[in-house]
C-alpha cells in the first residue's frame, strides 16, 4: 500500500460505478448484440431474428452443445460466430478450436475477424496449437503430432464446420474429434441427415452421448429401416434438444429475385461461326476416339457460347496444332479462326450496353472467360462506362481493394467478374447482375447469384440472363429456369436440388454428351427434354419422412 | 433519457473529466470528446499516441439526430473501452470526510435523529477521525454459465465493526484527499488483520449466498451423467470404459461450481465520530455519552 500512489475519491467511485456497469448477468440479454452493435452498423452486418433466437437457445437452454443445422444460406457461420463471441465476452471461453474443411479456413478467418473482431491463428505448425484461438483444417489437425498436441489440451469451445463429414463413427475424423476434451461444442451442417439414420445417430452421439441411448436401443425404438424413422414425434423431441434447424421461409429476410431471360438472335456471321464450330467439335470428338482430347473441345464449345472472342485463341491453338496429342484438322481450324476474325462485334454486347446505360445502379456482369471479360470492358469503355475487372489472377488484397473501389467510387458502375474471381466475395450493396454467359454447372450459377442475393441484401435482386437463340444456351437456360428452377429459389434451396443432380455423373458432363451426340438442333432439343424428365423424376424421389423429424 | 442511459451518459462524462480529455455536452444528449490513445510499444518506440474523436449518444433514437454518432449502451464496445480505462484509476484511495466541530449544529443533527423528546443538555462534544478499510470485491459465480456481483465490505480499524453499506452512505458525499492532522484515532487492527477479517466475512457471505445456481448445475450434471451411462451401459471393453470416464470428467468439469473473487479497489477512509457527553434536565439520572456518526447518520 505504501508503494502505490493514492488516487482521488472521485476516481475510486467512478471505478466502482464502471465495475457495476460491466457486471455480467444471465443470458436473457445477449452481450454480443450490444457489444458489436456499432461495429455492425458501420460494417452493415445485420443479425437476423432467427440467428439471435438460435444463439439464445444454444447458450441458455442447450448449455453450449448443439448442432446448428440451418438450411444453406441462413447464416450458420454467423450464428456460431455470435455464440463464440458471447462466450468470449462473458469470460466463459478462452481457448477455442475451429475445425473446417481446408477450403473454408480462409473464409472463416475473414468472417471472424471482419464480423466479430475475433482474431484466430490459422494453425499449420506444431507451436500454433498453444494459441488461445485456433482455426485449422480437420485434415491438418488430425495428423500425428498435431493430434497429440490438441488432445493433450482442454478446449472451452470446439466448432466443427461441415460436420456431416463426421457421420461415421468408424472414421478417423469422428474418433479424433470425439477424443478432444471440451466444454462447449458446436457442430455445423446443413445436412445432418443425408442417407442413413445411423449417420444422424453418430453425429448426436459425438455431441451428447446417450441423448438417443445406445445404437441398439435407438435402432429398436426409432428406426423402421435405415432410412425410415418411427416414433417420429418422440424422436423429433429428442433431436430438438440438440439440433436447431432454421428453414427457408417467407420471414427469413430474403428479398425477391426478379429474373429476366433475354433471348438474343445472333448475326448471320456469328450463327455461321457457331454452327461450324459445333460441327467441328462433333467431328473432332469422334475422330479422337474414347473422348481423347475432349477437354479442349468442351472448352471451345463453352467459349463459342460465351463470345467469338473467347473462342479465337482456342481456334488458333487448334490451327497451329500446339498440343501434340490433339487429333484436330488444323486446316479446318484455321478456316474457322479466319471466320472468327471477321466477327467484329458480339450481339450480346448491344443488349448489355443498353441495360447498363438505362440503369444507373451498380451492376455485376459475370462471364466465364477472361477474353470475354476483356472485350466487355473495352466495349463499355468505348461508350463511356467505366468498369472494374475481378478475376482469379487478383491477389486477396487486390480483390479486397477492387471491391472497396467498386462499392465506394461512383465512377465505376460495372464490375466485370469471372467465376474464379467472384468466389466467396459478398457484394450485397449491389442488386443487379447480368449473366453474359451461363455456366454449365448449376452450382457455379448458384454461386454467382449468391454474391448479391444473400441475407443482408436489403433490396430486390435483378438478374438478367442473356441467351443466344439456336445455341446450347437456349436449351440450357430453359433447363435451369424451368426444371431446376434455379432462378426461382432462394439461395440454399437449390443446393439440395443440385446435390441430387450431381450425385452421379455431373450435369456438365451430361450436357457435353448431349452436344456431341446430337447431329441437329432438333436432336439437341430432344436430348435436353430427356434430361429435364430425368430431373423431374429425381426430385420426386425426395424422402418426405425426414422432414418429419428435422 | 431512461435511467440506465442517463447513468451511462453521466459515467462517460465523468470519466472524460477525470482523464482531462476535452469534451462538450450538447443538449444533454450528445458528448463530443477528443481522447488520446496509445498505440502499443511493440509497434512504435516510443509509444505513439493518436487522437480519437468521439461523438457519443446513449439513446438509439438520437442516432438519426446526430449522424455519425456512436451509440453507447450497457455491454457496448465503447462502454467497455471507458470501463477498461477507468480500471487503471481509483484502485487505491485515501480520503477523509471533512467535518468540523460545531456544537450547535451537532446538537441539532443529533436531535433530528433521536425519535424521542430530548430531556438532557448537550455538553461539549469531542471529535475524532477513525480509519476504515473499504474493499470492493468482484465475485463471479461460474458453472457452465456465469453471473457476477460486487460485494462492498468495510471495517473500522479501531472498533473492528464490519459493515456492508458504508459505500452506499458515502457515494453522495464529498470526501477530501486531505487527511486531518488532529484528532486521528490510532488503529488497533493492522491492515493485514483487517483484510483477513473482511475476507472471512466475504467467505461467510458466500457460504450463505442463494445456492440456486449450484442446484441447477448439479441437476444438469446429473442428467448428463444419466445419458452417458445409458450410452455406455453394457460396454465392458477398456476403450469404452476409458471413454466413459473421459466423458464423465468433462461433464464434472463443465458443471463444477466455481467462485472467483478479485479485488477491484480499496480505500482507506478517515471518518468522523463525535462523542457528546450529556447531562439530564433533572440532574438525578446519569446519562451515558452519545456517539454520533455523521456519515451513517446514526446515534448510539
Amino acid at each position: 500500500m505504501r508503494q502505490k500512489k493514492w488516487d482521488s475519491w472521485e476516481a475510486f467511485l467512478l471505478n466502482f460505478r464502471g465495475e457495476n456497469l460491466a457486471l455480467r448477468q444471465g443470458f436473457e440479454e445477449l452481450l454480443v448484440l450490444t457489444h458489436l452493435q456499432e461495429y455492425w452498423r458501420q460494417n452493415e452486418v445485420v443479425p437476423y431474428p432467427h440467428q439471435i433466437e438460435t444463439v439464445k437457445r444454444v447458450v441458455s437452454q442447450m448449455h453450449g452443445r448443439a448442432i446448428l443445422a440451418d438450411e444453406v444460406g441462413l447464416g450458420k457461420t454467423i450464428e456460431a460466430g455470435m455464440i463464440l463471441k458471447e462466450y468470449l465476452l462473458r469470460g466463459l471461453v478462452k481457448k477455442f478450436l475451429i475445425l473446417t474443411p481446408a477450403a473454408l479456413c480462409r473464409q472463416w478467418e475473414v468472417e471472424l475477424r471482419e464480423k466479430f473482431e475475433i482474431p484466430v491463428v490459422l494453425a499449420r505448425n506444431d507451436y500454433d496449437w498453444s494459441y488461445d484461438g485456433v482455426l485449422a483444417s480437420i485434415d491438418t489437425a488430425k495428423k500425428g503430432i498435431h493430434r497429440e498436441r490438441i488432445q493433450a489440451q482442454y478446449y472451452d469451445l470446439i466448432i466443427v464446420d461441415e460436420a456431416h463429414k463426421l457421420k461415421s463413427s468408424n472414421t478417423q475424423n469422428w474418433q479424433f474429434v470425439n477424443q478432444i476434451k471440451k466444454k462447449y461444442f458446436l457442430l455445423l451442417t446443413a445436412t445432418p441427415l443425408q442417407n442413413d439414420l445411423k449417420e444422424l445417430f453418430n453425429l448426436i452421439t459425438m455431441l451428447r452421448p446417450g441423448q438417443l441411448g445406445n445404437y441398439r436401443s435407438f435402432k429398436k425404438k426409432y428406426m423402421l429401416d435405415k432410412r425410415t424413422p418411427q416414433n417420429s414425434g418422440e424422436l423429433k423431441q429428442l433431436l430438438g434438444e440438440v439440433i436447431i434447424r432454421n428453414k427457408h421461409g417467407a420471414n427469413m429476410g430474403f428479398t425477391k429475385r426478379h429474373v429476366q431471360n433475354i433471348p438474343i438472335v445472333l448475326s448471320p456471321l456469328e450463327q455461321q461461326l457457331y454452327d461450324q464450330v459445333s460441327s467441328f467439335i462433333r467431328d473432332t470428338f469422334f475422330q479422337g476416339l474414347n473422348g481423347k482430347g475432349a477437354l479442349p473441345l468442351l472448352m471451345l464449345q463453352r467459349e463459342i457460347c460465351s463470345s467469338t472472342f473467347a473462342a479465337v485463341l482456342t481456334l488458333f491453338r487448334f490451327a497451329q496444332k500446339i498440343d501434340e496429342d490433339q487429333l484436330t484438322d488444323p486446316e479446318r481450324a484455321a478456316n474457322l479462326f479466319r471466320l472468327a476474325q471477321q466477327v467484329k462485334d458480339n450481339s450480346k454486347m448491344k443488349i448489355v450496353t443498353e441495360l447498363v446505360s438505362k440503369n444507373p445502379e451498380k451492376m455485376i456482369i459475370f462471364t466465364e472467360f477472361l477474353a470475354t471479360q476483356s472485350y466487355i470492358r473495352t466495349r463499355l469503355e468505348q461508350v463511356g462506362i467505366a468498369s472494374l475487372a475481378f478475376d482469379g489472377s487478383l491477389s486477396a488484397s487486390k480483390k479486397e481493394f477492387t471491391k472497396y473501389q467498386f462499392k465506394t467510387d461512383p465512377r465505376y458502375q460495372v464490375l466485370v467478374c469471372t467465376e474464379s474471381g467472384g468466389e466467396g466475395i459478398n457484394l450485397q450493396f449491389c442488386n443487379t447482375m447480368i449473366n453474359y454467359d451461363l455456366p454449365w454447372n448449376p452450382m457455379r450459377l448458384e454461386q454467382r447469384i449468391g454474391r448479391i442475393h444473400r441475407l443482408g441484401q436489403l433490396r430486390d435482386v435483378y438478374i438478367y440472363n442473356l441467351s443466344t437463340c439456336n445455341t446450347i444456351e437456349e436449351h440450357l437456360l430453359k433447363l435451369l429456369s424451368e426444371k431446376i428452377q434455379m432462378f426461382e429459389m432462394v439461395l440454399g434451396e437449390s443446393e439440395r436440388v443440385i446435390g441430387k443432380l450431381c450425385s452421379g455423373k455431373s450435369l456438365e458432363a451430361r450436357i457435353l454428351e448431349l452436344v456431341i451426340r446430337s447431329n441437329s438442333h432438333h436432336e439437341l432439343q430432344q436430348g435436353f427434354q430427356r434430361l429435364g424428365q430425368e430431373i423431374d423424376q429425381l426430385l420426386a424421389e425426395d424422402n418426405p419422412s425426414w422432414e418429419e423429424i428435422l | 433519457m431512461k435511467q440506465n442511459e442517463a447513468e451511462i451518459f453521466q459515467f462517460m462524462a465523468e470519466a472524460l473529466q477525470l482523464a482531462d480529455a476535452p469534451y462538450n455536452i450538447i443538449n444533454e444528449e450528445l458528448i463530443m470528446a477528443q481522447c488520446q490513445i496509445q498505440v502499443a510499444r511493440s509497434f512504435f518506440t516510443p509509444a505513439h499516441t493518436e487522437n480519437l474523436n468521439l461523438q457519443l449518444v446513449c439513446t438509439p433514437e438520437l442516432l438519426k439526430k446526430y449522424p455519425g454518432a456512436e451509440l453507447v449502451t450497457r455491454g457496448s464496445y465503447r462502454l467497455e473501452w471507458f470501463i477498461d480505462g477507468i480500471r487503471e484509476r481509483g484502485q487505491l484511495t485515501r480520503a477523509a470526510y471533512p467535518y468540523d466541530l460545531d456544537p450547535s449544529r451537532i446538537s441539532k443533527e443529533i436531535a433530528c435523529l433521536l425519535n424521542q423528546p430530548i430531556n438532557f443538555y448537550f455538553e461539549r462534544p469531542s471529535l475524532n477521525f477513525q480509519p476504515n478499510l473499504l474493499i470492493n470485491f468482484h465475485v463471479s459465480f461460474e458453472t457452465d454459465e456465469k453471473f457476477e456481483e460486487i460485494s462492498c465490505l468495510s471495517l473500522n480499524l479501531v472498533t473492528g465493526e464490519i459493515s456492508t453499506n458504508l459505500l452506499a452512505n458515502l457515494t453522495k458525499k464529498k470526501l477530501s484527499s486531505q487527511i486531518p492532522k488532529k484528532n486521528l484515532s490510532k488503529k488497533t487492527i493492522s491492515y493485514r488483520e483487517g483484510f483477513e477479517a473482511l475476507w472471512n466475512h466475504l467467505e461467510w457471505n458466500l457460504k450463505n449466498h442463494d445456492d440456486t445456481w449450484i442446484n441447477d448445475a448439479r441437476s444438469h450434471c446429473e442428467q448428463e451423467l444419466k445419458y452417458l451411462e445409458a450410452y455406455y451401459q453394457g460396454n465392458q471393453t477398456n476403450v469404452e470404459q476409458n471413454n466413459f470416464y473421459r466423458g464423465a470428467a468433462e461433464i464434472y468439469q463443465k458443471y463444477q461450481p466455481r467462485i472467483h473473487v478479485r479485488i477491484t479497489n480499496l480505500a482507506l477512509l478517515y471518518l468522523p465520530l463525535v462523542t457528546c457527553t450529556v447531562e439530564a434536565y433533572d440532574l438525578n439520572n446519569a446519562l451515558p455519552a452519545l456517539v454520533y456518526d455523521p456519515v451513517r447518520q446514526r446515534v448510539t
